[in-house]
């Protein structure tokens, strides 16, 4: 037995509009009332993304923000150092946006102070022929009060990997974290802390 | 076989090595594999790490059925910055004795026994920045020297069955279980100055001795039926207690993890052309930190996924699937605690409506759904997103053929405690993209892509109506290609970029929302490349590009202009040589800088050496 091709789309077609109708795909209401908004900028250059970094890491009311600063294919590379103090425990393995997120989140749930600031650039960008893609070199610090870390500074160098993509707006793909030297702790070793097993 | 290759970018010079050996004779092989890889970072001085690994295995088949084998691995990873240093290194040496009880074609059934011996040795030197009593004095220590030792024997056994019970049913069984006895040492030095200026070493010793184990479990069994059906059910099972060092918190950590899945599939072609496919998944995941307590977390899923695929000819097919998948994560102490909803329909379908011209489409809807414990339920949010995605293809011939596609999504973001639903908003997304690949003449051809987007970002309260966002872009890439002779291409791109961003507001609510422009902003990149190969294997090209952003801001008519310019040379060689041997390597220059648009500028100049050579030997 067969059936026309325009049969089965118009059955599947039907399907679909079945089971998007019956409330499946529907998001809860939002319970009454409704807070201060953070303004989110809209990430059309490289700097807009970086302000966004500044202004929305570890807060609770920045995470929506934060997040979608991060393209679908992001990536966390740790300093070597941090990776190999961290073994046998590979807690740096599989660093993706998802992971990036909920840190994220346990960070500002957790953080009673947070200060992000990318001190300087300390190596000339890297843009790529068609200027859709950038690497920028930062000198960073943070100021955090988080319990489950003894430091409250942490400081070290940011290798970020920009993209623009298809929609225009530009997202960081690539986040390579290193220390600068400076015997300080990295962002990367508060970023583990932050990161519970299972995710 | 022996590999070598050395790359290096503007920020890291990686040098890598491998080398593999295999020597095999009736009863005996043996096989050597090691690899070394070193990576400085260049504009990190003093930075940079090594990793290096080397395996032997040595078998000899005692008899038909009974196998000896002595495995050694050296694992190495090291890293360095101008203030710490750290050093792991791994020895195993194992010993197996593999038996094959039965081999049959219906049933075969496999056992190993094997002993190993576990030696593993951190050390990092760096500074310290503690304060510690020593005698009667208290003094902060500026310097450290962290050493552990772990060396113990670990045992283990794997049995694995193989059973064709029938020729419409087939079973599998496999069955492993390790236990380790380790001794870990932690020797500890931090050095520091007394108030009367001496020197002093603060030694710290602690000894463990933790017993880990780990049993695991599986079974398969796959039912082959009539008409193309097929049934499986797989079942997983892991118990696994393993100790290490916490340098952090001065512990030894153990870590338990309890795993057990069961995942079934069934598929099912119920008529001519057509695929019926489910899959069901419940799965449970238990990991308990003794010491670091903050990673804790159990995690029970459970998943069901379906799709129906109909491809009758090549003239068109249909294929829808759903997905949901429920997960619910708890114990954690950090947060996060709470059950995760995720549903996801998706309908695909093709149609050639002539020999020329097809159309193809697909719909989705999605919804994912974060509900935490009420402790933490602020941050409770649910993500729906829906598409729409229509393309047609128009191909006059192989040289010339054009595409356009409409896209639409609609993604909506939902938080559900007053504190955060302030930011709740829906974005929407209007695409429309055209392609056209032109073959001008047999060496001239022509490439454009056209995208349009208009970006709408509509907050849900009416308070938050001012924040309203509408982005468009218009995108044009234009790629020009003139190959002569096979052994010159030359290729013109030219990339236009216009975006424009503003609010999108209503002044009251009877009113419909206006268009504030805000900000425009038009980026292009005009690049001319010029590639020859003067011979086989090696390739020559040269690139001069300009990349020009242009800012304007209507409302203080503020204009801004960025022009940078870059020539991009370099080369590339691919060769056999030595008969046996190939080289491969690269190498790149960029130059760039930026125009100044006031005499005291930085003109923001670099100069950017990339190479990479890649020796590939067999013996």
């Amino acid at each position: 037995m067969t059936i026309r091709i325009e049969g089965a789309l118009a059955v599947l077609l039907l399907a679909l509009l079945t089971l998007a109708s019956c409330g499946l795909f529907e998001p809860r209401n939002p319970k009454p009332g409704g807070g201060t908004i953070v303004p989110c900028v809209t990430p059309n250059s490289p700097e807009d993304v970086i302000t966004n970094i500044v202004d929305h890491y570890a807060s609770d009311a920045g995470i929506t923000c934060y997040t979608s600063m991060l393209d679908a294919s992001f990536v966390f590379h740790p300093d070597p150092g941090d990776s190999n103090e961290a073994l046998p425990d590979t807690v740096y393995v599989g660093w993706n946006r998802d992971v990036e997120t909920r840190v994220d989140q346990n960070l500002a749930a957790n953080a009673t102070f947070h200060q992000a600031v990318f001190d300087s650039e300390y190596a000339a960008r890297v843009v790529s022929a068609d200027g859709h893609t950038q690497i920028r070199f930062y000198a960073y610090h943070l100021r955090i009060r988080a319990p489950q870390s003894a430091d409250t500074l942490y400081q070290g160098r940011a290798d970020l990997t920009l993209f623009q993509g298809t929609d225009t707006q530009w997202r960081i793909t690539d986040w390579a974290d290193k220390r600068d030297g400076s015997g300080l702790r990295s962002w990367g070793y508060l970023r583990r802390l932050y990161r519970p097993a299972g995710t | 076989m022996y590999d070598t290759s050395y790359d290096r970018d503007r920020s890291t010079g990686t040098w890598a090595q491998s080398l593999s050996y295999n020597y095999a004779r009736q009863r005996l092989s043996l096989s050597a594999n090691g690899n070394y890889t070193s990576i400085d970072l260049i504009l990190n001085q003093g930075s940079g790490s090594e990793s290096g690994n080397l395996t032997t295995r040595g078998s000899f088949l005692v008899t038909r059925r009974w196998n000896l084998a002595l495995e050694g691995t050296f694992t190495h990873l090291g890293s360095r910055d101008p203030q710490i240093r750290a050093n792991d290194r791994q020895n195993r040496l194992r010993l197996s004795n593999q038996l094959n009880l039965v081999s049959s074609p219906t049933l075969s059934l496999q056992s190993t026994l094997y002993g190993e011996i576990e030696q593993d040795h951190g050390l990092t030197s760096g500074p310290a920045f503690r304060t510690r009593t020593i005698a009667a004095d208290t003094i902060r220590t500026d310097a450290k020297r962290d050493s552990v030792y772990t060396r113990g024997p670990q045992e283990g056994i794997t049995m694995g069955a193989r059973w064709t019970i029938a020729p419409w049913m087939k079973m599998s069984a496999d069955f492993s279980g390790t236990r380790t006895q380790r001794k870990i040492s932690s020797y500890l030095h931090e050095f520091g100055t007394r108030q009367d200026g001496v020197r002093v070493e603060v030694p710290d010793t602690q000894h463990f001795n933790p017993m880990d184990g780990t049993q695991s479990a599986q079974s398969q069994w796959v039912y082959s039926g009539k008409r193309g059906l097929l049934a499986s059910l797989n079942m997983k099972y892991l118990d696994s207690d393993q100790s290490y060092y916490e340098k952090d918190l001065r512990n030894i950590e153990q870590l338990g993890i309890n795993q057990r899945s069961a995942l079934g599939h069934f598929e099912y072609p119920p008529i001519r052309g057509a695929q019926l496919t489910i899959d069901g998944k419940r799965d449970y995941t238990l990991s308990q930190y003794s010491t670091r307590g903050t990673r804790t977390s159990r995690v029970t899923g459970q998943s069901a996924h379906s799709s129906l695929f109909y491809g009758p000819s090549v003239k068109g097919n249909a294929g829808a699937e759903f997905t949901v998948d429920q997960r619910k994560t708890d114990l954690q102490t950090i947060g996060g605690n709470g059950v995760t909803i995720t549903r996801f329909l998706q309908l695909t379908g093709m149609y050639r409506l002539t020999r020329r011209l097809g159309v193809q489409g697909s719909g989705s809807a999605s919804l994912n759904s974060i509900q935490f414990v009420p402790a933490e339920a602020k941050a409770d949010q649910d993500y729906a997103r829906a598409a729409l995605n229509v393309a047609g293809t128009y191909t006059i011939s192989k040289q010339c053929s054009t595409t356009v596609r409409f896209l639409v999504t609609r993604g909506h973001l939902v938080w559900i405690d007053p504190s955060r639903s302030g930011t709740n908003s829906a974005l929407t997304n209007y695409q429309v993209d055209a392609g056209l690949k032109l073959g001008v003449t047999p060496t001239l051809s022509i490439n454009q892509n056209y995208s349009f987007v208009a970006s709408y970002t509509i907050y849900d309260q009416l308070p938050s109506e001012s924040k309203n966002v509408l982005n468009r872009s218009k995108r044009i890439d234009t790629t020009v290609t003139e190959t002569f002779f096979s052994v010159a291409t030359f290729q013109l791109t030219h990339n236009f970029l216009f975006l424009d961003s503003g609010s999108f507001q209503r002044r009251s609510a009877s009113e419909a929302r206006l268009y504030n422009v805000l900000n425009e902003r038009w980026q292009q990149a005009l690049s001319a490349t010029l590639t020859a190969k003067p011979a086989r294997g090696i390739q020559i090209y040269i690139s001069q590009n300009l990349n020009n952003t242009r800012i304007h801001q209507p409302a203080s008519d503020l204009r801004t202009r960025d022009n940078q310019w870059q020539l991009v040379s370099g080369a590339s060689v691919d060769r056999t040589i030595l008969g046996s041997a190939s080289l491969h390597g690269s190498f790149q220059r960029i130059q760039q800088y930026t125009e100044r648009q006031s005499p005291a500028d930085d003109l923001r100049e670099s100069d950017v050496w990339v190479a990479g050579v890649a020796l590939h030997k067999e013996f």
